[in-house]
């Protein structure tokens, strides 16, 4: 006892929150010396606030916790069951696991979600893309090469934890969102110029209309350092290999800025997160889209969807920037020209600039749709096909083009840019 | 990784190979004809456009900084007096380079109307107090007689601020010490402050309040700032970064800021790299020897732009910018087209007592709610200036 407590203990060296214990870790967000168990307690206790203050749960409710075995799922497992013991929230929670079928990653992190589900006593759902669809990734990834497949992963995981929650009986899905993930897309979409997006991405709960599943992230403030932490001290079970197939390449840039801008100051993630919840309400009304769950929610059907594409760890590569950069341009050009822009501009911010206030066809059509039910699946969807059936589609009939094109509100992060660029290359099919 | 902070190619030369515009015409080395006026040989590359001749590349930028300045309507008032706009000067290529094209706008009104339909006065805060190795303000008198008619020169020296300042209405700031110097009392502030980051981004806020109350004092009714399409979606970036995404409208938008003046920037539909080329090779003579806060090597290596090592969080993003702008530049733009749409969602809200701008409304602290604040209470802060002081040993701010 006396031992790790000495009665001379430097005050600069004591634990800021107990005065007594050592101080082990340095807080990025207040600077606060800790010591480990004080930090286990903020850290749960902050989590607990984040829960109270956003009203994400209440007494009874089943909730599902998206895991993948990973770090983040894995800790916010962890913390909630913790906390739905310490304070009683009286939540069932239960597990639920996409596996998308990539070899080496998916198999082996499953393993690891079998064994959390035992020891966190939970129920777990593993829902698989072979089983829905079909596909395995690795599969899609050999037909259509590596360019395009996180697109057609995003669309897959979310009719996938859709679906899943279904068989659950869970109307509500918690995710591991951390504040580098929430920070990555605020600088993502400044960078997209993607206003909509802005406005929603930093929401703790959202809602979409074209899903019967609300999403939350109790995570949001909390830093990856700090969840690696957690995890570390608590001795929780975890698989750390990231996805082998790559993001887009806006998420990747933004990955290494906040990277750095971590190691210059870091309270930069949090404080990119607190700007990104102000731009939220600085989009101006008419650009908005969809709503943060909790707001009064502009009705269009065309479902709008904060995914990230695919799982958004791995390598990225530059082409999509450099598509992004040629449209942007061409519109440009367009506009000089005073013409009509006939393809679709990459941001709603180039399409209002115009004077003519004829928007593209696209975005009429859209408008208009009404929220309808996929005549293949019968899942929600605003078109005749779904977007999986879409995709399934020119997958099963091994056609050499795969021409989704995906709408303005598509969130999965294949970015409006695609829209223009979906033609996905199949000329180099391996096997 | 397609955008490192590795500038591959540092502030490139714009000068186009002749033997890649070789494709028109017969022989290798002759520079194709200007796309403009098809007269004189083409060698600036322009956008994306095929080169101009240097006549038309000035006629580029110029008609950049005119269409800008016509659209903000100035005009004389109902008594017939024009207004007066300040231009501050930090001898960088853009604030030297609008000086340039503002005086020669100016020479043109006067030949042709007789008189101008609106007056300058220029303005150098010495920001030495800083950092020694930054420009001294005795370089304005270089400027001026470059350009003796474009109108009244002003020096100013970061610490005249307390010169500025009235009494706190809040008790817990003190006043400066009576017994020490302005620049001592600048010093101890700053140093005061827990990193680089921090006395860059306060430095940033002190430095426009001092230029405001400068041009208030002037009777001047808006401020011409330099900043060009680079140095705005640096800013969009930054200002995200440090915590104050909320002031964003007033720090790139063209428009009246809460400070009660209009803030225009006529240089922002003009790239960085282009004001480099425009100040080497195209205005005679060069302007370049005018500006002094100009480097042509980045002040910070890429490694250490990498490794985060005493760089701060502005320095990080202006090279991430200054290197996006040679691949992405329609991106670099689309950045500011954005940033231009986001409105303040709550203009009335009490000023921070720092930075005098209206407070966002929900700050709830260093933790954003999550948690308790450990922060000790001192007046309103906004959630930047919070985290600039975060930390920093007790000090005095001076109140305006
Ligand atoms: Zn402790
Ligand atoms: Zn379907
Ligand atoms: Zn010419
Ligand atoms: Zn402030």
């Amino acid at each position: 006892m006396t031992s790790s407590t000495p009665p001379t203990l430097d005050p600069k060296r004591a634990c800021a929150h107990c005065k007594t214990e050592r101080a082990k870790i340095k807080r990025a967000k207040t600077d606060e010396r800790l010591c480990i168990p004080c930090f286990i307690t903020i850290f749960e206790t902050e989590v607990h606030e984040t829960i109270l203050a956003n009203k994400l749960f209440h007494r009874g409710q089943r909730v599902a916790i998206g895991a993948s075995g990973g770090k983040d799922s894995t800790v916010l497992a962890a913390v909630l069951k913790t906390l739905n013991e310490r304070y009683d929230y009286g939540v069932e929670f239960v597990l639920l696991s996409i596996d998308e079928g990539i070899k080496g990653y998916r198999d082996d992190s499953l393993e690891t979600v079998k064994r959390n589900a035992e020891q966190y006593g939970m129920e777990l759902k593993i829902v698989g893309y072979n089983e829905l669809y079909g596909w395995t990734m690795d599969q899609v990834v050999s037909q259509i090469g590596k360019k395009g497949n996180c697109t057609v992963c995003g669309v897959f995981r979310r009719q996938a934890l859709d679906r899943g929650s279904g068989m659950l009986g869970v109307s509500h899905v918690v995710t591991g969102h951390n504040a580098d993930d929430m920070a990555e897309t605020v600088l993502m979409n400044l960078l997209r110029g993607d206003l909509p997006r802005l406005h929603r991405c930093t929401c703790i709960v959202t809602e979409s209309s074209s899903s019967p599943v609300s999403r939350s992230k109790p995570l949001k403030y909390a830093y990856e350092k700090e969840i690696v932490l957690y995890a570390h001290h608590r001795k929780l079970d975890y698989f750390s290999t990231e996805c082998i197939y790559s993001p887009e390449a806006f998420r990747g840039s933004a990955r290494s800025l906040i990277k750095s801008l971590e190691r210059v100051r870091p309270s930069a993630i949090l404080d990119i997160v607190r700007s990104g919840e102000a731009f939220a309400e600085m989009v101006p009304e008419e650009i908005r889209g969809s709503a943060c769950a909790g707001e009064k929610k502009i009705v269009d059907a065309t479902g709008k969807e904060e995914e990230q594409t695919g799982c958004g760890k791995g390598l990225s590569q530059g082409g999509e920037m450099s598509q992004f950069e040629k449209q942007l341009q061409e519109n440009e050009k367009a506009q000089d020209r005073e013409v009509e822009i006939k393809i679709s501009p990459p941001s709603i911010t180039l399409k209002e600039k115009k004077k003519t206030p004829t928007p593209t066809k696209a975005t009429k059509v859209t408008k208009k749709q009404q929220l309808g039910q996929c005549r293949k699946c019968g899942y929600m969807s605003s078109q005749e096909l779904c977007k999986a059936c879409v995709i399934l589609d020119d997958l099963n009939k091994n056609r050499p083009k795969i021409e989704v094109v995906l709408d303005e509100e598509d969130e999965d992060a294949s970015s409006s840019v695609r829209k223009k660029m979906e033609a996905i290359d199949m000329s180099g099919v391996e096997i | 990784m397609s955008l490192s902070f590795a500038p591959q190619t540092p502030r490139q030369t714009t000068i186009a190979k002749s033997k890649k515009m070789s494709t028109t015409t017969e022989q290798p080395t002759a520079p194709p004809l200007c796309r403009r006026c098809k007269e004189h040989d083409g060698i600036y590359v322009l956008r994306n456009e095929p080169p101009h001749c240097r006549g038309c590349y000035e006629y580029f930028i110029r008609s950049k900084c005119v269409k800008r300045m016509e659209s903000y309507k100035i005009r004389a008032d109902d008594q017939n007096q024009i207004p007066t706009f300040l231009l501050p000067i930090s001898f960088g290529i853009s604030s030297t380079s609008l000086l340039y094209l503002i005086d020669s706008q100016l020479a043109g009104q006067r030949q042709k109307v007789t008189r101008t339909r609106y007056r300058l006065k220029i303005l150098n805060v010495d920001e030495s107090v800083l950092d020694p190795s930054l420009p001294s303000g005795s370089h304005l008198e270089v400027v001026k007689q470059r350009f003796p008619d474009a109108g009244d020169y002003i020096a100013s020296k970061l610490e005249d601020i307390y010169s500025f300042t009235e009494c706190a209405d809040i008790p817990d700031l003190e006043k400066k010490d009576a017994n020490k110097s302005p620049r001592e009392c600048m010093q101890e502030l700053l140093t005061a402050l827990p990193s680089p980051t921090s006395r860059e981004d306060m430095a940033g806020i002190l430095r426009t309040r001092l230029i405001v109350a400068i041009a208030q004092r002037e009777g001047c009714s808006g401020i011409l700032w330099g900043d060009t399409t680079t140095r705005l979606a640096d800013k969009v970036m930054a200002e995200a970064a440090k915590g104050r995404g909320f002031s964003l409208p007033w720090q790139i938008s063209d428009t009246k800021s809460p400070y009660g003046l209009k803030f225009l920037h006529p240089l922002r539909d003009v790239f960085k790299k282009e004001l480099v080329t425009f100040v080497t090779e195209i205005t005679e003579p060069p302007l370049v020897p005018l500006c002094i806060a100009y480097s042509l090597t980045p002040k910070h290596s890429a490694a250490a732009a990498t490794s985060g090592r005493n760089i701060t969080v502005g320095e990080l993003l202006t090279q991430y910018f200054d290197n996006m702008e040679l691949q992405y530049p329609s991106t670099v733009m689309n950045v500011v087209r954005m940033g231009d749409r986001l409105k303040p969602s709550n203009p009335e809200a009490d000023p921070c007592t720092t930075c005098g701008l209206p407070a966002d409304e929900n700050s709830e602290g260093l933790t954003l709610g999550s948690r308790e604040d450990t922060g000790e209470a001192r007046g309103k802060l906004c959630y930047g200036c919070m985290r600039a002081t975060h930390g920093a040993a007790p000090h005095s701010w001076p109140v305006m």
